[in-house]
């Protein structure tokens, strides 16, 4: 009993560490040495910041050649930012464990943007941009995040970084006077910052914040509301049989509709309605809309 | 003819989104023809949209009912079973209820 009691512990370990290993031999593909480094190095930057300098010199102003200068820069340091972030990425999903502790990934979410990824080159490039990693926090709320999966995360800085990029591609089509590598510099750093995980925090901040906004435009009845919505339409209902519009046309007016004695009887409803289905969407002109109907008397 | 439409909260119940449909028909002089989840970014999550058509004042139709059924229900019974009380059927949809996708029918008493 024991000698079987042992083996299965055995077997069992054994199975673990098995399958432990498998996960820790799992790698992507080879990646071509071409594009497994950064390409543009700091010399390069230095190099070209100076022909940019110079070129757009009052004094020698070459628009052409400033142009070049400032295009290489920013395509340069989009391809090393573009790097890095496949390597911040590739780190954030090897740590995604740790995004389900709360407390562990509040720290997480709170690090700077060089803890993750490829230290050394991320400095170098922050450096060029002139930005801290550090001192780019955003206030946390543990309840939000905790509700977020690591991958809505992901998706918002890739979502935040596509939208910079687009940003920038576009600005680059103009002249070095209309956006000069200064305003390229400002952009990039709102790149490089879009792909870390404060960025992608940031992204899904404000897109409950819009999805919160978007839910004041929800039609909220209550039984009172529904009580008094069915008065008025029966008032409405005696409206048309009297054929007298002239409470409705007061009622109207006051609700800024450009109405009198002379509109027609399918505008005037038509008009009302256009007010109805307006303050359905909206809180306050619902509160308008029922002060006013009682006003001008179309409901007692 | 001109069509409204409006955004009810999926996360509240079925009698609470019945009123809601019920406030837009009376207090727009209207009625609803259509009422689905919605893929809509304006609707939030978990939103139905209801889309409604214009009634002459007068018209006004009865009230609309609505009935959730069951996972593995059949849709076709159901709807008979309605028709046979004398109510016509609005419209059968996948809706958000109380932040489930449950399949609602929509039906009237004929006037």
């Amino acid at each position: 009993m024991i000698y079987t009691m042992s083996f299965c512990r055995v077997t069992a370990a054994l199975l673990v560490l098995g399958m432990t290993g498998c996960i820790a031999r799992i790698k992507g593909p080879a990646v071509p040495k071409s594009i497994s480094t950064p390409v543009y190095k700091d010399s390069d930057f230095s190099g070209d910041v100076a022909n940019y300098r110079a070129a757009t010199d009052p004094a020698k102003l070459d628009l052409v050649a400033a142009k070049a200068y400032r295009d290489r820069i920013v395509y340069g340091m989009m391809a090393d930012i573009e790097y890095l972030f496949r390597d911040y990425e590739g780190n954030l999903f090897i740590n995604s464990a740790k995004f389900n502790i709360g407390g562990d990934f509040l720290e997480l979410g709170l690090s700077t943007a060089a803890t993750l990824g490829n230290g050394a080159r991320t400095k170098t490039i922050l450096s060029a941009l002139g930005s801290a990693a550090a001192g780019n926090r955003i206030s946390i709320d543990k309840n939000f995040f905790r509700q977020r999966t690591f991958e809505a995360i992901v998706n918002a800085m890739e979502a935040r970084r596509s939208a910079v990029e687009k940003r920038i591609l576009d600005q680059l089509q103009k002249s070095a006077d209309l956006y000069p590598f200064e305003a390229a510099l400002k952009d990039l750093r709102e790149y490089f910052f879009a792909g870390t995980l404060e960025g992608g925090l940031t992204e899904l901040q404000q897109e409950t914040g819009a999805a919160a906004r978007t839910n004041l435009h929800r039609v909220e009845a209550t039984k009172e509301m529904l009580t008094e919505a069915t008065a008025i339409n029966h008032s409405l209902a005696k409206i048309s049989t009297t054929k007298d519009y002239s409470k409705l046309i007061k009622f109207l007016r006051a609700m800024g509709k450009n109405v009198d004695d002379k509109t027609s009887e399918s505008d005037l409803q038509q008009a009302y309605r256009d007010v109805a289905n307006a303050a359905l969407d909206d809180p306050e002109l619902m509160k308008k809309f029922r002060e006013e109907i009682k006003k001008a008397g179309v409901i007692p | 003819m001109p069509t409204a439409s409006h955004f009810v909260d999926g996360t509240k119940t079925l009698a609470e989104q019945e009123t809601d449909l019920n406030d837009m028909e009376q207090l727009g002089a209207q009625k609803v023809t259509s009422y689905a989840e919605s893929t809509k970014p304006a609707a939030g999550d978990k939103g139905n949209e209801a889309l409604l058509q214009p009634v002459p004042f007068g018209q006004q139709p009865p009230p609309l009912e609505l009935i959730a059924l069951a996972a593995g229900d059949d849709v076709a019974k159901a709807i008979a079973a309605q028709v046979s009380q004398g109510k016509t059927v609005v419209f059968h949809e996948t809706c958000w209820v109380e932040s489930k996708e449950t399949l609602v029918i929509g039906v009237r008493k004929q006037k």
